[in-house]
């Protein structure tokens, strides 16, 4: 099997599956109980709250924010949009800018929750797709309130330096929110983390080798308002026993990755370029984002034929890949996703994503290069 | 007052010796479609040429309101497409005297006079006659005379009304039977037929279109109880529109089921099929050699399985694989006999009749098609034997299609259209 589809998910890293199996069997107290084994998990869970809001959100000695624990990234994403927009409720109307090309966990809430008190505004992009940094900066002003933005793209993979844009909008109006979701960045790329610029940051343990059903999210400033209501967990902002067994492998997981992260990049940049290289004389193929714009992990092509034949005659010969991101897939013909990021409409149903991760070889590459050359001759030949 | 209703049969009359068999056939699938819609509610009476539905006198009040409105509006509605099944007859239970007769009738007529006054100029008066069927003999009347004693009651109630004996707008029909005295005002058609299963067993090819789901109905129509078969182009087309072919069978599987208690959807896997012989037959002859190898494919499972013909839903000429010198082409290579119910129609009838069946918005749901791909420009339509003949003698596909019916899913639908996944054939 050749699994090119970790944009989407990841597989559990063997190391990771072993160290849950202890954990579902050592770490079962409740860490709200009074005794010593629950206690014992409390100093656990509190040391994995430690290592990821001091290893990314400061340095290693000091930390500002507050670090939660959540089911998904789409609960993070939730949460922050909830936390911010609620805070503009009573002022005069506001603007929030936000891309139709992110994640359907803002998207959808957003776009729900924009009432009179808030009007939206997509991020400006130039013709090829990349958010126009100036133009942004151009067009926020007092009324804006908050900013959503996307670490790397889904779909694109497309990469900017965050952090440095997010100051820039800042330096604008500092008071404006910024949000970030990170699912597809954290562990795998730097974050350039600089107090003051970011107030929300989201993580995700199954798209870097974690299991699902955890995630996180970094808030600068303490939530003003409980997420979940009940017992005291989280500083009494989420209510939840924890998953404690999740949240250590999900610590055990970014650990495993931070330590090879630079061979990693290194890696899945030879894998890209392996896949641009072959196909780049070809008119049948195009890669519509450079990889020097994009992380090395995903890799978008858009081709002659739709997406999802090739898809399933990929499938066929036991190679997974995605024809668009998995949360979109439903919506047929016109995606507002690709419409976002300058994709002519009539190639929506041509795109096709494949994204690496460490399980994946250079022999696995070329089968699915060769395959790949195989099946656009097969549907050459078909389509004479 | 109480409620029942009045079931007759169709076609029963044409029937010799075995008129009896039809009649138990379609009382023990009325039996069934009643249970399967867990309505243990009911007791079904035979009433010499009819069946007397009634929900059972243990139910108590409350619930037999209820159950009234559902019975009224979708019950009717379903057993309107059972097949064999004449007209459904609501009407109200009377006791066995001229003054109860004549009180239901007027509270009948008083809910109805609203409705069929409105579709009248105002002033103008709804014309009616009252039709007694009488076989209990001792009743005092004869027929003539409870209509007329009724008719003439009815007409000193409302004011609106006048007696019309030939060709009235509506009937008001009475009937004392030996077991109940009943009054109707109103009865839905029944789609008439044979009850389904009574003429054997055939195989529809299902395409996702308007018009297959038309040719299955026609047939269960005529008795036959059929089972699905679909050609997925898979790795061609995706998963979508097989969801779309098992919405049309639990469409379809509430008139064809009953004959079998289920019917199956043989869901085929056809792409490297059509791949192989699309690469190596001229583009213009892919359409028609599709479709033979897909009939081919068919009869095999036909062959394996018992089924006694192939129903399609060609119209003569509709598309290049439907035109009659490819029929004919196709048809060569063929034992079973092909069943085409839909071959005379305009496609606006298929229209009209898939609207009645309500597979029409089903059928109207965008997919895939496969041959978007493969398709040729110019599919020919007056296919040549010879040409037909030279693929076959140099591409057997036999044990490709053999191979494709071994890797079939199969999913099996009960009367209410829900499915079940089973083993495969």
């Amino acid at each position: 099997m050749i699994y090119l589809d970790h944009a989407a998910s990841w597989p559990v890293f063997p190391e990771v599956a072993k160290f849950l199996e202890a954990s579902f069997r050592q770490d079962f107290a409740n860490p709200m109980a009074q005794h010593r084994l629950g206690r014992d998990q409390k100093e656990k869970l509190e040391a994995a709250n430690d290592f990821f809001r001091r290893q990314y959100f400061g340095d290693k000695y000091w930390a500002k924010g507050h670090f939660f624990f959540t089911s998904s990234a789409t609960e993070a994403n939730n949460w922050a949009i909830g936390e911010f927009l609620a805070g503009a409720e009573a002022s005069q109307k506001k603007e929030i800018f936000y891309s139709p090309a992110d994640h359907a966990s803002i998207v959808v809430p957003l776009e729900m929750l924009a009432t009179e008190n808030f009007e939206l505004k997509i991020i400006p992009r130039d013709e090829q797709g990349h958010i126009n940094w100036v133009l942004l900066q151009e067009q926020i002003g007092d009324q804006t309130h908050a900013v959503f933005l996307t670490h790397v793209n889904s779909q694109s993979g497309q990469l900017d330096d965050i952090f440095y844009c997010a100051e820039l909008l800042k330096k604008k109006n500092s008071k404006i929110k910024i949000h970030i979701d990170g699912s597809q960045a954290f562990a795998r790329h730097e974050i350039y983390y600089r107090p003051g610029v970011v107030d929300s940051y989201t993580i995700s343990a199954h798209k870097l080798g974690g299991p699902k059903g955890v995630a996180g999210i970094y808030f600068e400033q303490r939530p003003e308002r409980p997420f979940l209501f009940g017992g005291g967990q989280e500083e009494s902002l989420r209510a939840s026993t924890p998953a404690t067994n999740l949240i250590l492998a999900f610590q055990h997981s970014v650990q495993l990755l931070h330590r090879h992260q630079k061979e990693l990049l290194s890696e899945m940049t030879r894998f890209n370029q392996m896949v641009r290289h072959h196909f780049s004389n070809r008119q049948e193929v195009e890669f519509p984002f450079k990889l020097e714009e994009t992380s090395p992990y995903i890799l978008m092509l858009v081709l002659e034929f739709p997406s999802d034949v090739i898809l399933r005659h990929l499938e066929m010969e036991e190679i997974f890949c995605a024809s668009t991101s998995a949360c979109s897939s439903k919506i047929k013909d016109h995606n507002p996703t690709l419409a976002d990021l300058g994709v002519p409409a009539g190639k929506h149903k041509n795109v096709l994503r494949i994204s690496f991760g460490p399980d994946n070889t250079e022999p696995q590459v070329q089968f699915f290069i060769t395959t790949l050359d195989k099946v656009l001759a097969l549907l050459k030949r078909l389509g004479r | 007052m109480e409620q029942a209703y009045l079931i007759s049969i169709d076609e029963l009359w044409l029937k010799g010796k075995n008129r009896e068999d039809y009649f138990e056939i379609m009382r023990e699938q009325l039996r069934n479609f009643l249970k399967e819609r867990d309505l243990p509610h009911f007791t079904i009476n035979n009433l010499g040429q009819r069946f007397l539905l009634q929900l059972s006198p243990s139910i108590e009040e409350e619930k037999r309101v209820q159950l009234k409105n559902w019975i009224n509006n979708d019950l009717m509605e379903q057993l309107q497409r059972l097949p064999g099944l004449h007209t459904l007859t609501p009407a109200l239970k009377a006791n066995r005297d001229l003054e109860s007769i004549a009180k239901v009738a007027n509270t009948l007529v008083g809910e109805q006079l609203p409705i069929w006054q409105s579709a009248k100029l105002p002033g103008e008066k709804v014309t009616f006659k009252v039709e007694t069927y009488r076989t209990d003999k001792k009743f005092s009347l004869n027929s003539m005379e409870v209509s007329r004693e009724v008719g003439h009651i009815i007409l000193e109630q409302f004011d609106g009304l006048k007696v019309k004996v030939t060709r009235p707008e509506h009937l008001v029909e009475v009937f004392i039977e030996r077991e109940v005295v009943l009054v109707s005002v109103q009865y839905f058609s029944g789609i008439g037929g044979l009850p389904v299963g009574t003429s054997g067993r055939g195989l529809v090819l299902l395409s996702g279109g308007i018009d297959s789901p038309v040719a299955a109905a026609f047939m269960a129509k005529r008795g036959l109880a059929s089972d699905f078969i679909f050609f997925h182009a898979y790795p061609y087309v995706g998963e979508d529109v097989v969801t779309k072919i098992q919405t049309l069978v639990s469409k379809l599987a509430p008139m064809i089921a009953p004959a079998k208690g289920d019917c199956k959807l043989y869901v085929i896997p056809i792409g490297k099929i059509q791949e192989r012989i699309g690469l190596h037959c001229y583009p213009e002859y892919r359409t028609v050699l599709f479709r033979l190898h897909m009939m081919m494919l068919a009869q095999f499972l036909a062959q394996d399985k018992g089924y006694e013909a192939l129903i399609t839903g060609d119209g003569l000429s509709q598309v290049a694989s439907q035109t009659l010198t490819n029929i004919a082409v196709i048809e060569k290579y063929l034992t079973i006999p092909v069943l085409r119910p839909l071959i005379g129609l305009n496609k606006i009838e298929i229209i009209r009749h898939a609207e009645k069946l309500g597979t029409m918005p089903v059928s109207m749901i965008p997919h895939v098609d496969a041959c978007a791909l493969f398709a040729p420009k110019h599919p020919t339509t007056k296919a040549n034997r010879d040409v037909v003949q030279y693929f076959f003698d140099h591409h057997n596909m036999e044990q490709d299609l053999r191979d494709a019916i071994k890797q079939a899913r199969v999913w099996s639908f009960n009367q209410k259209g829900e499915k079940i996944k089973i083993d495969a054939p």
